[in-house]
């Protein structure tokens, strides 16, 4: 686990470090947008350091299109098979 | 902002760099493994759909006169029907970014260099793709020529030395050839490349507009190149490897493995490496730029290249966190990433259509 907090701890902070001299004369949407992604990116990294697997934005896809590219799929194997 | 127009060589450079890719290393299998040694078909047939979405992405940049796509899906889809198809559009291209570096990580990671942690495959090439996308879209240009040319060599090169390796007797089908195995191989090959045209609805806006019919030529003639390499790398597959080639999970890899002039040249596998980290680099970072224009069009944003470093750190750990297994991720891009991309196409197919029905925008813009 302790590489892991590293390898995220790491860029994070150069990052929030470095925010203030990025986005001094940035308007107040860029910086914003700018905390947003940090902020996205540390609930990522907790995800990866934990192996939690809650955030992972495949399952939304798979709940929202699974359904679909499983039949597609499933209906052109299964001609081909016979 | 300065370095963000380019020229229609320029643009068709990208077009290929982004269609051949890591595509050209992850898709000839799957695609071989459905199609069996008609692939090439599939590739036609695919290639096909691509050059047709091409050619509606071309028509919206003509027709709303060089204008961004987020500005052309406000004025057809209105305000508040453009939003949610917009941020659907920029979370696929995350996802897409993800899905290039995880694709590298898991090349390198069940061939080369099986115990490397995947952080220190995919923060690197992330890292390079962003810096690069910050630079523009005209310093990405010019780079991607370079890189563009050394790819094309080596894949020609593995493809020409194994000469003396292929067989085209082992091309002719084993049953009876059926159009379904044919289609299923061109689905596979719609998701990854050619639907993944869709992008370059959002970096047409950087060519100069009085360019734009010429960049039409140039962008056909490179998905035309893509789709030449695309049939060459399958042909010679099955020529090499027959009915079995769609078990070869790599198919470039294997060919570049089986090279064996005795004593001078031999087993340039790590060739297909170079290829792969090259091409994931280029396709990501190009996503990176198309996904960059897209969220500052959409929140406009000054100064928003500020955002690109913890766009990628957030792109990084979507990454390592995506896939259990290599076998899920194969499903995946294989099987839900052509519906994925398609969420994003009918919108921009239906932008076409709307387009056509409605009277040109004044000449303002």
């Amino acid at each position: 686990m302790l590489p892991h907090i590293v390898e995220i701890a790491l860029p994070l902070g150069w990052l929030i470090g470095s925010a203030r001299s990025t986005l001094r004369s940035a308007p107040a949407s860029t910086r914003l947008l700018y905390a947003l992604l940090l902020a996205a990116a540390a609930f990522f990294g907790l995800d990866y350091i934990v192996s939690g697997n809650w955030a992972n934005l495949n399952d939304v896809m798979e709940w929202s299109l699974g359904w679909a590219a499983r039949d597609v799929t499933r209906l052109l194997q299964s001609a081909a098979d016979q | 902002m300065p370095n963000d127009r380019i020229g229609p060589t320029q643009a068709a450079v990208l077009l290929l760099a982004f269609t051949l890719g890591s595509s050209v290393m992850f898709i000839p299998s799957p695609a071989l493994a459905a199609a069996g040694t008609l692939t090439w078909l599939s590739v036609l047939v695919s290639g096909s759909v691509g050059l047709g979405l091409l050619g509606c992405v071309l028509y919206l940049h003509r027709r709303h006169r060089g204008r961004s796509l987020v500005a052309y899906y406000r004025e057809v889809f209105g305000r508040w029907l453009a939003a949610p198809l917009l941020l659907w559009l920029m979370l696929v291209l995350v996802l897409m970014i993800a899905n290039i570096v995880v694709g590298m990580g898991n090349f390198f990671t069940s061939t080369m260099m099986v115990d490397t942690p995947l952080f220190y495959l995919h923060a690197p090439v992330l890292l390079a793709a962003a810096c690069t996308a910050r630079a523009g879209i005209e310093v990405a240009a010019r780079l991607f020529m370079l890189f563009l040319n050394v790819i094309v060599l080596m894949i020609i090169v593995i493809l020409a030395v194994n000469l003396p390796n292929y067989q085209p007797q082992l091309l002719l089908p084993q049953y009876a050839p059926s159009t379904l195995p044919v289609l299923h191989g061109a689905y596979v090959l719609y998701g990854f490349p050619y639907s993944e045209v869709f992008v370059f609805g959002l970096l047409l806006e950087h060519v100069r507009l009085r360019q734009r019919v010429a960049v039409g030529r140039a962008l056909v003639g490179a998905l035309l190149s893509n789709i030449v390499l695309f049939a060459g790398i399958v042909l010679c597959a099955g020529m090499t490897f027959g009915p079995l080639s769609g078990q070869r999970s790599y198919v470039l890899y294997e060919l570049a493995r089986m090279i064996e002039l005795t004593g001078t040249v031999e087993r340039i596998e790590s060739i297909a490496g170079i290829v792969l980290i090259a091409g994931s680099y280029i396709k990501a970072t190009i996503a990176f730029i198309a996904l960059h224009r897209c969220m500052a069009r959409f929140f406009q944003l000054k100064q928003s290249r500020a955002l690109i470093l913890p766009l990628s750190l957030a792109i990084l750990f979507i990454s390592l966190t995506m896939f259990k297994s290599g076998t899920k991720a194969q499903e995946y891009w294989t099987s839900l990433w052509p519906m994925i991309t398609s969420t994003c196409v009918l919108p921009l197919l239906a932008a076409a259509v709307l387009s056509a029905f409605r009277r040109p925008p004044a000449r303002s813009g």
